[in-house]
Parts: structure tokens; sequence; C-alpha cells
């Protein structure tokens, strides 16, 4: 009697043992990819600040500033993602020509971007893992504007961990380029040659 | 009389109750544009309104000292606020309706009018909500795009809401000619004002785009199924497994 009582009290507990921990919020499940991505945004907005706080001309900043994305983000992946089917009839040469392109228009269009958070602080409001990358959730506070959310994903399949898109108040940087690069090819009547030649004098 | 208001209360509470459990619409991923051929007719107009209107007049009320700008701009979200708790109730968001009516009682009062914005430090942030997202709520689908004349972007859904907010804004509905004026003319100035916002990067992104159409729609999109979502996980496309793994 005493025994079974017993017994069944002991499934109780494991019972509740298992719902706690499957319970999203009660375990502190502090993955290593969560904290390798959150040293990486800390990192990135340490190394903006110190660019854009430095005093230094408008165009050795923006430099700095494309160093310093050129350092952090996969933009390899972005410029195949961007691609669509044509990816799989370009020929390793131009898939190499074009990363190349897109990467000095990616850069052109959005590094110069971080420049206008001067006097911005940037916080780390949470992160989680979503499939095989990590979200990072930061809020930007800039003193004329309300404060605005800026999610970071990051991913490690590339063999380093590095973020490959960015969200800025809902705007989603990488679909936008897929939209973009969609359209100038489709301009260019699928030309993948011209499209890159296209891509690096664009400025 | 006060029986069959009392009465009727009740029913349309049990109405909301039923309509709010009946399960929001899902939130769609793909772009559907059926009227594609006209809203690019429209977005042209826009563009065109864009560049000779709305772009140099927010960089002329640049002129004017941030302090003001944000007054006014305080002033105008405050206005709206009774249509967001009215929204809330709706939506049977309790907890949001009643951080709003704290918001609007703080605004109103220590600051002024709404001039000011303590409530946002007090930890009573605005929690947007309109009709279009009530809709949503209640189960109503996003329906196709559509780019409106002067507007802008939006859906079926969004553009039902906006006339039902409009119509039914209690701030516009309640208040006298002059009042009804001086919000008008507040909202235009916060929107010219937030013309300004982000105005580099949305300007990269729509104007130097060889299709701005499609960028507009696509931003559209994003911006208001992310703001449907309400921090659920996002459909963000996963480039890794799509080159990797194919």
């Amino acid at each position: 009697m005493f025994l079974e009582k017993l017994y069944f009290k002991r499934q109780i507990i494991l019972f509740l043992v298992f719902i706690l921990y499957n319970f999203e919020g009660v375990t502190p499940s502090y993955s290593l990819e969560r904290v390798k991505a959150e040293d990486l945004i800390r990192s990135i907005s340490y190394e903006v600040n110190k660019v854009i706080s430095s005093g230094l001309d408008e165009e050795t900043v923006i430099l700095e500033l494309e160093d310093i994305f050129k350092k952090y983000a996969d933009t390899n992946i972005m410029a195949l993602t961007t691609l669509g089917a044509t990816r799989r009839i370009a020929s390793p040469a131009q898939l190499k020509e074009f990363k190349e392109a897109f990467q000095i228009y990616f850069l052109n269009k959005y590094a110069r971007r971080f420049r206008e958070l001067r006097d911005g602080k940037i916080s780390i409001i949470s992160s989680r893992e979503v499939r095989s990358s990590v979200e990072v959730k930061t809020r930007i506070r800039l003193i004329d504007w309300a404060p605005f959310e800026v999610i970071w994903l990051v991913s490690e399949r590339s063999g380093e961990v590095k973020i490959f898109n960015i969200i800025i108040d809902g705007i989603n940087l990488l679909s936008s380029e897929r939209t973009e690069i969609g359209v100038m090819l489709d301009n260019r009547k699928g030309n993948i040659d011209v499209l890159s030649s296209d891509l690096r004098s664009m400025n | 009389m006060p029986v069959i208001t009392k009465l009727s209360t009740i029913c349309l509470c049990l109405l909301l109750m039923f309509i709010a459990s009946c399960g929001s619409a899902p939130i769609k991923t793909a772009i559907v544009d059926p009227g594609e051929p006209v809203n690019r007719q429209i977005h042209k107009i826009n563009r065109g309104l864009d560049r000779i209107a709305l772009r140099p007049a927010s960089k002329a009320y640049k002129i004017v000292p941030k302090p003001i700008r944000a007054g006014v701009s305080n002033f105008a979200s405050n206005l709206k606020v009774p249509g967001m708790i009215i929204n809330d109730i709706f939506q049977l968001k309790l907890i949001d309706a009643g951080s709003n009516s704290a918001r609007l009682v703080v605004n109103t009062t220590i600051g002024l009018g709404g001039i000011f914005d303590p409530a946002s430090n007090l930890g009573l942030p605005e929690k947007k909500s309109d009709f279009g997202e009530t809709l949503h709520v209640w189960g109503v689908g996003e329906g196709s795009y559509v780019e409106l004349p002067i507007l802008g972007p939006s859906t079926a859904r969004h553009t039902i809401g906006r006339v039902v907010d409009f119509a039914t804004n209690p701030i516009r509905v309640l208040a006298e000619t002059p009042e009804q004026q001086i919000s008008m003319v507040a909202g235009t100035l916060k929107v010219v004002d937030q013309r300004g916002r982000f105005s580099e990067l949305v300007d990269s992104i729509m104007y130097d785009s060889e299709d701005s159409y499609a960028q507009a729609r696509l931003l559209y999109l994003q911006q208001r199924r992310e703001f449907l979502r309400k921090g659920g996980e996002g459909d963000y496309l996963d480039p890794y497994s799509e080159v990797y793994d194919e």
C-alpha cells in the first residue's frame, strides 16, 4: 500500500519534471549557438560604434563599415540565394564573379546606412534558435526617434559564425535583395555576366 | 430601458467572445496581387506625388526644431489611442486595452494633452492596434494586395479596416469641427515627419530599385505581417538549407 503510493508519487514527480523540462522559459537552456551569436552582435555593434564616433571623414567611415560587414556577414550565401534558379545553370566561374560583384553592391548599399546610427545605443533583447540559425533581437535607441527593432540572423553553417540576414523594423534585407536581383536578372534576360558587371559598377 | 442596454451589452460581449474564439486567420507568406496592372499605374502616380510633395515636405519640415516636431507627432499619436483601445477590446486583448487606457490618461493629463509622452517612460508604450488587425483576429483573411491612391500599399482587409477606423474614430465622431481639423493637421504632419525616418534606407531600397513597385509591395507585406505576428516566429527563408541541401 505504502509502496504503491510512493510509486504513484514518484510518477507524478517525474511527470512534473518532464513538463517543466519541456516548458520553454523554465529551463534556462542557453545553447552555445545563442552565446556565439550574441557575442557576434556585441562585437559588431562595438566596432560599428567605434567607427561612427571616431570623427573620421565620411568616406573613411564608410570604407571601415564595409570592412566590418565583410568580416561579419556571409555575403556568399546571400548572393547564392538571391540568384534563385539561375544558381543551378551558372558555371562555377560565373558564380564566383557574381558573389564578388554582389558583395561590392551589397556593402555599398547597406554598410553606409549604419552611419545613421550615430549616438545610437544598441541593446540585445532576446535570442532564440530558429531552425539551423539563431535570431538575435536587438533594440536601437536613437536620440530623435522612437526606438526600433533590428533582428540579426546568425548561422554557423558556412563554417564560421556569420550574419546572413538583417531585419530592420520589419524590413527584411535578404528578401528585398532576392526580389531586386530577380528583377535585375529578368531585365537582363537572365544574363548573369551582364548582371555581375552592372552590380560592380553601381554606385 | 436600462435593462435593454444591459442586455444588449451582454449580447455584444457574448458575440465578441464567440467571434474571438473562432481563431485568427493564418498569416500568408505568398504575394497575391491579381490587380497588379492597375496597382502599378497607381504606384506610378503615388511615386510622383511622393517625389513632388511628401519627400520635399519631409525635408522642409526638418527645419522645425526637433522638440516641436516630436510634440506634434506625440499629439497626433495620442488622438489615435481611443480607437486602439476599442480595437483591443474587439480583439479581447484586455491587457493591451488597459495599458493603452492608462497611457491615454497619463499622456492627456501629465503629458499636457498628449504633447509629451511620459507614459512610454513609465513602461506604457503604445500597443498599436487597428480594425484591420481586429478583422485578422476574427479570422478574416488578408485578401489581395492593393496600392491605394495617396495612402499607398495595403491589402483588401487592411483597406476595410482603415475605412472603419476612420469612420468610427471617437475623436472624429465626438469632437467639434476645429478640434477635428487640428487632429487632421497633426496627423498629416506626423506622416510627413515619419517620411523622414529611415528615409535613406527606404529610398535606397525603393528609389534605387529597378522595380520600386515590387519593393514597395514586399516592404509593406513584410511589415504588416510582422505586426500581425506579434513576435511569433517569422517566415524567414533559410538560405543555407536552400543552397546546401538541394
